[in-house]
């Protein structure tokens, strides 16, 4: 048995490992920076990596280590910023219909449906696109679809919930509607929405720099992964460290995510698997 | 059973009406004129007030919002979705052009993922906790970690500039696929071979496979025969539910591979405010994604008859 | 259980069935992908084929229209009329009634003679779509080449107008024969035919051996649409096509590549059309409602490092507000008026009454000296012009921030006069650059720039200017326009951007158009 979890749980500490390392650089990034994320110096553009700028230079000489590094506190935290949002409404939601039930369960499940099969990148590009690129803009744009999977999901947690004994016993002796959703429902399912959120970090960290990647994402010069993609895009073939090292920190950040939320999910409960799947 | 099918019939087009009047409105809504972006993207600078004026008059742009909803209804009940102000041609043509492009991408995508990904989850599912269990999980984790277009941009700087093999852009010949399939099918494979693997093990730890295998009958014939198809069905629906967001992740893949599809073809609609050919996009989209909804969940409703009682539901 | 699984998996294909049939409905038209490229290579030796790699799709790019269509009248490079399919013209008397006189032996590809009468239809047909419509009075046919247009007020720009008129047949225009009909077919007089049309895809086009100008000596030209500028170098790299670039309005070869490309043996032109990149001031509040603020920003900016190092030293920083070589331009202003001078910068903004604080930031009455630069998206260039002008404004303690905003929004922006500063670029040919024409950029006028630099005395001058159909005293006018412009600073001119269009070695003959809406393929021979 424990050679089995074993190598699991390596991955899982693996990836608490890549999480910690990435929050301690957001947090400490005016110390890990060696240069000013935003200093241009238009002789020193597109240095090869190594010598003074350990990843080189960008198009207009700004060193693009500091901007990684910058950027991780960024990216991150906007993704933080975008999945809790979307926990909010999706467990608000899914909690009411599960719980409630009736005409109201219906329709914002119906709804829900409707909005999962949108595909959510053509509804940003759709709204970034008409009201312009922002942060606001952005938020808004993958909050507007985001928040439908925590509702689908808390829904169905709530629904098997509702038919235990422990909420049947409290109901019984006349424990009140919000005394068993917020004492005992919402507790009981956190575990779930924390293996959800923690995936989910990953997809939302991809989605913004894609976003960014159109030039759909946040405003120049913000130091963002996905938008020093798409400043770099034009040096692709001439000078390539400028894209690879972006790129490469966009991946860690999701691995870290993704190994962290696959192995909770298999320390969970068995059931998880089943309501969470990929 | 009939009841079913009516209301989700009703909703569905309530959906693809609502989509369209949603991206229509807006569009209306926003800033920014049409005939401002339009003539600017042909003739590379800002129109003057009294060229503007022109432009508006000669393509029905000066007709207020409501007047131009009914008359979009009016049309769409002839199979009619308008004329692109850009181009001037019918919004469906201009879809139809594209279409096939998009679709044909997708679909090799697939095929191609679902070639590489069903032996691979079938691979891990039947060794849970080997070594090759344990490889394939993390590959495809870290797979999933990489975002689409920037893979794409790496393998055109590996294969098309520094190897020379393949052409990095454009359509038509067989070696045009290679790349933005490639790109497309890593991240999907990915996903469907940890899709594949769940499902696997879920039907191997079934009553019948159990005493399949208590029956001495050989493993290749249990795994192949009995589960895989078994659990084929899940995977295939989700396949299935999926397809809109298939076709969604081409977009970025087309904008990186110059593909001329719908997606890229949409995204300069969207810039250029081009209001016929959004909303008659959106609306043939949503109508597609609703359709295939439609269509898979009516089918498995019909052959699974516990389904039949719970509505379909998730 | 094998029975059931028969069961789901016949619905399963049966799915997959209607989709395909769903689609394949849907995509017939695109599932004949003619590989128009795979003819490049011909048997017969002699035959010229041009390949180009263009950014746009055939028929929603200008320069493709215009290798099939052209104008009764066309424009120089400096913006002087020039004959075209009408061979000469007068203006007897009023200035309001012009005779055109038709080039005979012109005819169009469906072998129509194009004479009196069709240059008539022409004229009615784009006068729906033009300005100089509204003055239409209505236009006759004399004799069989000779075409009179009665004007019911004085416009100046009629004949610039028509370098931008395409003379179509009556048999292109959807309904046939009726002026207000919209174009549906490439019927035109030019050097070219079309002969095969793919949308976002390719265009097929071949000699017009019946051309009444000088033959080109290219049989067929191949036109690839290949929308990334990066995918159209690699392309070219690899000889799929034979020159990029050229099918655009400005660089959209981006600049950071054409070193590596020269190095490997490519042919690079940079064409000036005199259109400059802009940065333009709200002159209508603080703090560029003072020029002495306006003038110091400036002068605060390093051009001829920006061009050098950003742009390769491709183009030309610019000092005037437009090319001062257009006909119109501002020939006789001192060029030296906004070069780059950090000291006398730092004592205008003194003289303003902008202070350096303790943190090194410029301050008056305590108030930080910050701005806001608002840059359209999509505007060539402009992200890499706006970050290095925040560089060089931060050197004299000014904040600048940046906007991008969808084009639509920004140009919103600049009609209700809400942003500080703006990323533009001064008008081309045919229409009148720099922005000093009725209702132009620096005419009060202006419904799009009503924050620009705006002046009564100004405005009297230019309508004078335009309203006078004298050349030599409209020039003495627009002269003095310019004067009061440049005194006042109202933009800051960046660099010009130039057209790079790239090509093979094997190509020799290249001559840019005269204007960037045009290809000029006389005399460009493959070897």
């Amino acid at each position: 048995m424990s050679k089995k979890i074993f190598p699991k749980n390596r991955l899982l500490i693996f990836g608490l490992f890549l999480l910690t390392l990435l929050i301690m650089v957001s947090l400490l990034a005016s110390y890990v920076a060696p240069f000013d994320p935003n200093y241009v110096e238009v002789e020193n553009r597109l240095n090869r990596p190594g010598g003074k700028n350990i990843l080189g230079t960008d198009g207009y000489g700004r060193d693009i280590f500091s901007r990684i590094v910058f950027g991780a506190r960024f990216s991150l935290s906007l993704a933080v910023l975008v999945v809790l949002i979307n926990l909010c409404i999706g467990v608000f939601i899914g909690t009411a219909s599960g719980f409630f039930g009736g005409a109201v369960d219906e329709l914002t499940m119906r709804l829900v449906d409707i909005l999962l099969a949108f595909p959510n990148i053509i509804f940003a590009l759709l709204v970034i696109g008409i009201l312009g690129p922002s942060i606001p803009n952005l938020v808004f744009a993958l909050v507007a679809l985001g928040w439908t999977n925590y509702a689908r999901i808390t829904r169905g947690l709530v629904l098997s919930l509702k038919e235990q004994d422990f909420i049947i016993s409290i109901k019984a002796i006349g424990g009140g509607d919000f005394y068993i959703i917020t004492r005992h429902v919402i507790p009981s399912i956190i575990p779930f929405l924390v293996v959800l959120a923690t995936l989910n970090m990953g997809h939302m960290i991809m989605s913004i720099a894609a976003l960014s990647f159109l030039g759909l994402g946040v405003q120049i010069p913000t130091p963002e992964w996905g938008s020093m993609l798409s400043e770099g895009k034009q040096f692709i073939f001439t000078h390539p460290h400028v894209i690879i090292s972006p790129g490469l920190a966009i991946i860690i950040a999701v691995f870290a995510f993704n190994l962290l939320g696959d192995g909770l999910r298999d320390v969970l409960d068995p059931r998880t698997k089943e309501i969470i799947k990929t | 059973m009939g009841k079913i099918i009516i209301q989700r019939l009703v909703i569905s087009i309530l959906v693809m009406l609502a989509a369209s009047f949603l991206s229509y409105f807006f569009l209306y809504m926003a800033p920014g004129d049409p005939a401002v972006s339009i003539i600017k993207s042909q003739t590379g600078r800002e129109p003057t007030q009294a060229e503007i004026e022109i432009f508006r008059e000669n393509r029905n742009l000066n007709i207020p919002l409501l007047d131009n909803i009914t008359i979009w209804f009016g049309m769409l009940s002839k199979g009619d979705l308008g004329i692109s102000v850009r181009t001037g041609e019918p919004v469906l043509h201009e879809f139809k052009d594209r279409f096939g492009a998009t679709f044909l991408l997708a679909v090799i995508s697939l095929v191609l993922a679902v070639l590489i990904a069903f032996p691979l989850g079938v691979l891990a599912a039947t060794r849970p906790g080997s070594v090759v269990d344990h490889v394939t999980r993390v590959i495809g984790l870290g797979i999933l970690s990489i975002p689409e277009f920037w893979l794409g941009l790496m393998l055109m700087v590996l294969f098309s500039l520094t190897l020379k093999w393949l052409p990095s852009f454009g359509y038509g010949t067989i070696y045009h696929f290679i790349l933005p399939t490639v790109t497309l099918s890593t991240g999907m494979s990915a996903l469907l071979m940890r899709l594949m693997r769940a499902s696997m093990l879920e039907v191997l730890n079934l009553d019948y496979i159990k005493m399949a295998r208590s029956k001495g009958l050989n493993r290749p014939l249990i795994i192949w025969k009995h589960a895989f198809r078994n659990a084929l069905i899940p995977v295939i629906t989700i396949i299935g539910t999926q397809f809109g967001h298939l076709l969604a992740g081409t977009i970025i893949i087309e904008t990186v591979f110059s593909w001329p599809g719908i997606g890229k073809y949409l995204v300069d609609s969207i810039y250029a405010r081009d209001y016929p050919v959004i909303q008659g996009f959106v609306f043939i989209i949503a109508a597609m994604f609703v359709v295939i909804n439609l269509l898979v969940d009516l089918s498995y409703a019909y052959l699974d008859p516990r389904i039949r009682f719970e509505q379909g539901r998730n | 259980m094998t029975f059931k699984f028969f069961h789901k998996g016949a619905a399963l294909v049966l799915l997959c069935l209607m989709l395909f049939v769903m689609i394949s409905g849907c995509g017939s038209n695109a599932s004949d992908p003619k590989k128009v490229g795979e003819k490049a290579y011909p048997s017969d030796q002699k035959e010229q084929v041009l390949r180009l790699g263009a950014a746009r799709d055939f028929k929603s790019a200008a320069q493709g229209r215009n290798m099939v269509f052209e104008y009764l009248v066309s424009v120089d490079h400096e913006g002087n009329p020039v004959p075209m399919l009408a061979e000469l013209w007068e203006i007897p008397g009023d200035s309001k009634t012009y005779v055109f006189k038709i080039r005979e032996g012109v005819t169009f590809h469906n072998g129509t003679e194009f004479d009196a009468s069709l240059a008539k239809f022409a004229l009615e047909y784009n006068a729906n779509n033009s300005v100089w419509g509204k003055y239409l009075d209505k236009i006759e046919t004399v004799d069989g080449n000779t075409v009179k247009v009665y004007l019911k007020d004085y416009y100046p720009l009629f004949l610039q107008d028509l370098a931008k008129n395409l003379v179509v047949s009556p048999d292109a225009v959807d309904p046939k024969g009726d002026p207000s009909g919209k174009l549906a077919e490439y019927i035109g007089t030019g050097p070219f035919k079309l002969v095969s049309y793919h949308k976002d895809r390719d265009a097929e086009l071949v000699r017009n051996d019946n051309y009444w100008g000088k033959k080109s000596e290219i049989n067929r030209v191949i036109w690839k649409t290949i929308p990334d500028p990066h995918a159209q170098i690699v392309a070219l790299k690899a000889g799929d096509v034979d020159m990029i670039g050229i099918t655009e309005h400005h660089s959209s070869v981006p600049y950071v590549e054409v070193p590596a490309m020269e190095d490997a043996g490519i042919n690079v032109d940079k064409t000036s059309y005199g259109r400059y990149q802009v940065l333009e001031f709200n002159t209508l509040r603080e703090p560029f409602n003072d020029r002495k603020v306006r003038m110091a920003f400036n002068y605060a900016i390093d051009k001829e490092k920006m061009v050098r190092e950003l742009f390769h030293g491709l183009t030309e920083p610019a000092y005037t507000i437009t090319a001062p070589w257009f006909k119109y331009g501002p020939s006789k202003v001192n060029s030296k008026y906004f070069h780059y001078d950090l000291n006398k910068a730092k004592s205008l903004l003194t003289e303003a009454g902008w202070s350096m604080n303790s943190s090194g930031k410029l301050e008056k009455e305590g108030k930080p000296l910050e701005v806001e630069l608002l840059i359209p998206a999509g505007e060539a260039n402009a992200d890499a012009v706006a970050i290095f002008v925040q560089s060089e404004l931060k050197k004299i303690g000014v904040e600048l921030k940046l906007l991008t905003l969808e084009s639509g929004a920004a140009w919103d922006r600049s009609k209700q006069g809400e942003y500080e500063m703006f990323v533009h670029h001064s008008f081309c040919l045919p229409w009148v650059p720099g922005g000093i024409d009725i209702g132009g950029k620096y005419h009060s006028g202006s419904t799009s720039w009503p924050a620009a630099y705006h002046s009564p005395e100004l405005d009297r001058l230019i309508e004078e200017a335009w309203l006078t159909p004298d050349e030599s005293k409209r020039k003495e006018l627009i002269n003095k326009v310019w004067d009061i412009l440049h005194y006042e600073a109202p933009c800051i001119p960046l660099y010009d951007i130039v057209k790079v269009s790239a090509y093979r070695e094997s190509i020799t003959g290249f001559k840019p158009a005269p204007t960037m809406f045009d290809m000029d393929f006389s005399e460009i021979k493959i070897n």
